[in-house]
């Protein structure tokens, strides 16, 4: 049975210290230090999950908004197209 | 294997290398893709030119351009999809590369097309200042004024920058939709996530590959009548009116060597917003995982020392 002092992750491991988030015993092995930071690898990842899903924007809308899309797309580049000509008719 | 951040120059690097090792690849899916559209348009001028065309033919004209720009998404749609595949050391045959771009057709072509009406609004919404610059800086003219001149100039050059910045900041879109599974809307937000801060790597990456099928173009003009004067000295016999046709001259000639040079620079430029939104990804989750570090606690969590970790062994 792990000890007080062993890592959360590896029970046959002695921890070297304590996450400050989730305040578990961890080994060297299971932290990880970035820019003068130490982190818990399992509570990093949980963060990271977090944030992917609170900045992932929203994905498209259903048949109906996909169809006015198009016709939107197609009815604003055949205006745009049809500027073009009738200026370049009006140069050439 | 994806690269490192990468300078304006590496980006156009990559994609230039890409294009090289890969170019049947580019070849069948983003030079394929964009061909209708490109003829389309030289085709257009062409009739513009010789048919006189009216309101409504000019209507029907850009309406079969705006179907046209539909392969075009899908070909970029492919170009990128096989990008990702390449990087991710997983290569995509072409074929299966059109059936990813094909299934998101419509994304694509809604992504592809609203940064290609802001651009070419913004080419018209630019081009009405400076005209107005150059009717006030003629002598001749009847608007003849150099205050006007000089402030229509500032104004075109404003207009310019700003619609630039504005269609660079959401030029990522299409690539974004095209490998992330997103809507229209929701592609050009994660493009404008992407290039915070960036805009000017983005309008300068922009304007160099402009630059570059500005000097494709022309040298592809110089270089037809070259060709034609070698083959008269090599052959003796003489090319007059195919001279005379394919000069400076010649609205359609122009066109369609602009079409061509176009096309010569499609690979380039959609490799090279592949390669930019592979950059801008690395670079967002980089300052995401930044940003994630700095709110956590500054307190040492695991000092390495259990004394100072707040227990003892």
């Amino acid at each position: 049975m792990p000890s007080a002092l062993s890592c959360t992750n590896h029970p046959d491991r002695l921890a070297s210290a304590r996450c400050p988030t989730c305040s578990r015993p961890i080994c060297s092995e299971c932290t990880i230090k970035i820019e003068g930071i130490n982190v818990c690898s399992d509570c990093l990842k949980a963060r990271a999950r977090k944030e992917e899903s609170r900045v992932r924007p929203r994905r498209s809308g259903g048949p109906l908004g996909t169809a006015i899309a198009v016709v939107g797309g197609f009815l604003g580049l055949t205006a745009v197209y049809f500027l073009y000509g009738m200026l370049l008719a009006s140069i050439l | 294997m994806r690269p490192g951040p990468l300078t304006v120059l590496g980006i156009v690097d990559h994609a230039v290398e890409t294009a090289r090792r890969h170019p049947k690849f580019v070849a069948s899916t983003i030079v394929a893709g964009s061909l209708p559209l490109a003829m389309g348009a030289a085709a257009g001028v062409h009739l513009l030119r010789t048919q006189d065309l009216d309101a409504l033919g000019t209507l029907a004209g850009a309406a079969a351009l705006a179907l046209l720009t539909l392969p075009r998404a899908l070909g970029w749609g492919a170009g990128v999809v096989g990008l990702q595949g390449l990087l991710d050391d997983a290569p995509v045959p072409p074929p299966a590369a059109w059936r990813a771009a094909w299934a998101r057709g419509p994304q694509l072509f809604v992504t592809h097309a609203r940064p290609l009406v802001w651009s070419l609004f913004a080419f018209l919404a630019t081009v009405g200042p400076l005209t107005i610059a150059g009717l006030s800086a003629n002598p001749q003219s009847f608007f003849a004024s150099t205050g006007m001149a000089i402030v229509a100039s500032l104004m075109g050059a404003l207009v310019a920058v700003f619609a630039t910045a504005f269609v660079c900041r959401r030029v990522l879109a299409l690539p974004i939709a095209a490998t992330g599974a997103l809507g229209a809307s929701a592609a050009v937000k994660r493009s404008l996530e992407l290039v915070r801060g960036q805009t000017i790597r983005a309008v300068s990456l922009q304007t160099y590959l402009g630059g570059l099928q500005l000097i494709v173009w022309f040298t592809l003009n110089q270089s037809i009548p070259w060709a034609l004067e070698f083959a008269e000295i090599l052959t003796g016999h003489t090319f007059l009116e195919l001279k005379g046709a394919l000069s400076y001259g010649d609205p359609s000639y122009l066109a369609f060597t602009g079409a061509i040079a176009f096309l010569i620079m499609e690979p380039v430029r959609c490799l090279s917003i592949g390669y930019f939104h592979q950059d801008g990804e690395t670079r967002r989750s980089g300052a995401d995982l930044k940003a994630q570090l700095e709110r956590m606690p500054s307190s040492p969590a695991a000092a390495l020392q259990p004394e100072e970790a707040g227990w003892r062994g």
